[in-house]
């Protein structure tokens, strides 16, 4: 009688033990297997990442260090309207003319964008217009917009009207009203 | 005679039958079957757990060995890159918009007749399209044909258009309306192609080296090397 209870114990704890510890604790390693294959993913992904890095880090080493200054130049990180125009000015009395009624003003990026898709723009830079006017000679002028196409900050000429002013010393004066449009990186 | 003594001194046992030997067997195998049941149980159990540290442990090395490996990529490097990534990108894109109307103007002289001049000039740009519009005085209806040949032959003008061709004392005046192929001005192609030689068609119309404010002159007169001085509003109206 003793010896069967011990039995009925003795299956009755290998059953409890089975229920009560050994499955749920192998249901657990099962998540703890897949949580483990998931990390050696992650570590080949990373070791993939850290060749990737490395191998950028000498290409980006190997950049003049003068050229990114320069790409700096060329697409801010910020509008500086400010700086922009006092550029302007300076480059404008070095062909002797002079800005007047400068206008700033942010584009309607409904009218003025690229594409004609409905929705938030997929560009990683923005855009500002600035308008002014000047008068001068023609040949003053078109060294003048030669300069400002070649200069280093990006300013593209949207719109452009010459129209004739007057005679001086007998070369013909010009109205120059431009809008230009200059981009900084988001 | 039966005197109910026992003839024998051998004990009679109670004969066992082999149902109760055939019982005890059976419990012992059912212990059996519980021992081997248990220590199953427990030898997976203990090999269950042993494997669950181990999961646990070699989990935990990994994490911190990611760890270390995002530290080891430097946030501030990695957003740097990416910055200057999209920089290069956004840079590339803005330059390869990049135009140079003053190509158009260096256009316009060159093609400009010695009997035709213009008095003003518009320049717009609207998702991409250029368009020119300019008003201008010829010495003959002739001129403004010709004119009319040598810029739709340019390359760069479409669609020229003259319109309000009004013959006047002084010449014939004209509206000119035109839209422009952007990839003729584009910054970079200018930049990287030679400029492009468009002599006149004709030997006797000479180009003057400014298309605006001359007065147009005689046909196979000399051309003159800078523009002519007038009245600009004179030459308006």
């Amino acid at each position: 009688m003793v010896r069967t209870l011990f039995a009925l114990i003795g299956i009755a704890g290998a059953i409890g033990l089975f229920f009560l510890y050994t499955k749920p604790a192998y249901d657990s390693v099962e998540a703890l297997r897949m949580e483990n294959e998931s990390y050696d993913l992650a570590l080949e992904k990373a070791a993939e990442l850290q060749r990737l890095r490395q191998s950028l880090l000498s290409r980006y080493n190997a950049f003049n260090p003068a050229d990114i200054e320069r790409l700096h130049k060329l697409l801010p990180d910020h509008v500086d309207n400010v700086r922009l125009v006092l550029d302007l000015d300076t480059l404008a009395s070095r062909h002797g003319v002079a800005l007047q009624n400068v206008v700033i003003s942010r584009p309607n990026t409904s009218t003025e964008g690229r594409s004609n898709v409905i929705g938030p723009t997929q560009r990683n830079y923005e855009s500002l217009t600035l308008q002014f006017s000047t008068t001068g000679t023609y040949e003053q002028f078109k060294t003048f917009l030669i300069d400002l196409e070649d200069s280093l900050r990006i300013v593209d000429v949207v719109d452009l009207s010459i129209d004739p002013l007057s005679t001086q010393g007998g070369d013909l004066t010009y109205s120059f009203d431009i809008i230009l449009r200059t981009y900084w990186l988001k | 005679m039966e005197t109910g003594i026992k003839s024998s001194f051998i004990p009679q046992a109670p004969v066992v039958g082999p149902s109760a030997r055939r019982r005890g067997g059976s419990f012992d195998f059912l212990i059996l079957i519980a021992l081997v049941l248990f220590v199953a149980s427990a030898t997976l159990a203990v090999g269950v757990f042993l494997y669950v540290q181990f999961l646990q442990s070699s989990n935990a090395s990994k994490l911190q060995q990611l760890e270390r490996a995002k530290a080891a990529f430097e946030p501030a490097l990695i957003q740097e890159l990416t910055r200057l990534d999209d920089r290069m990108r956004a840079a590339d894109e803005v330059l390869a918009q990049h135009i140079a109307p003053s190509a158009l103007l260096k256009l316009f002289e060159q093609l400009t007749l010695q009997t035709v001049s213009f008095s003003s000039f518009a320049f717009t740009t609207n998702n991409g399209t250029i368009s020119i519009s300019m008003k201008g005085l010829a010495q003959s209806v002739n001129s403004i044909a010709l004119q009319a040949d040598l810029l739709s032959r340019s390359g760069v003008i479409v669609n020229p258009i003259f319109s309000d061709i009004n013959r006047q004392i002084g010449g014939v005046r004209f509206n000119f309306s035109a839209d422009v192929r952007r990839e003729a001005l584009l910054f970079r192609s200018l930049v990287q192609a030679p400029a492009p030689q468009t002599a006149p068609q004709n030997p006797l119309e000479q180009l003057p080296p400014s298309p605006f404010g001359g007065q147009p002159v005689e046909e196979g007169a000399p051309a003159t090397s800078t523009p002519q001085s007038g009245d600009p509003q004179a030459q308006q109206q």
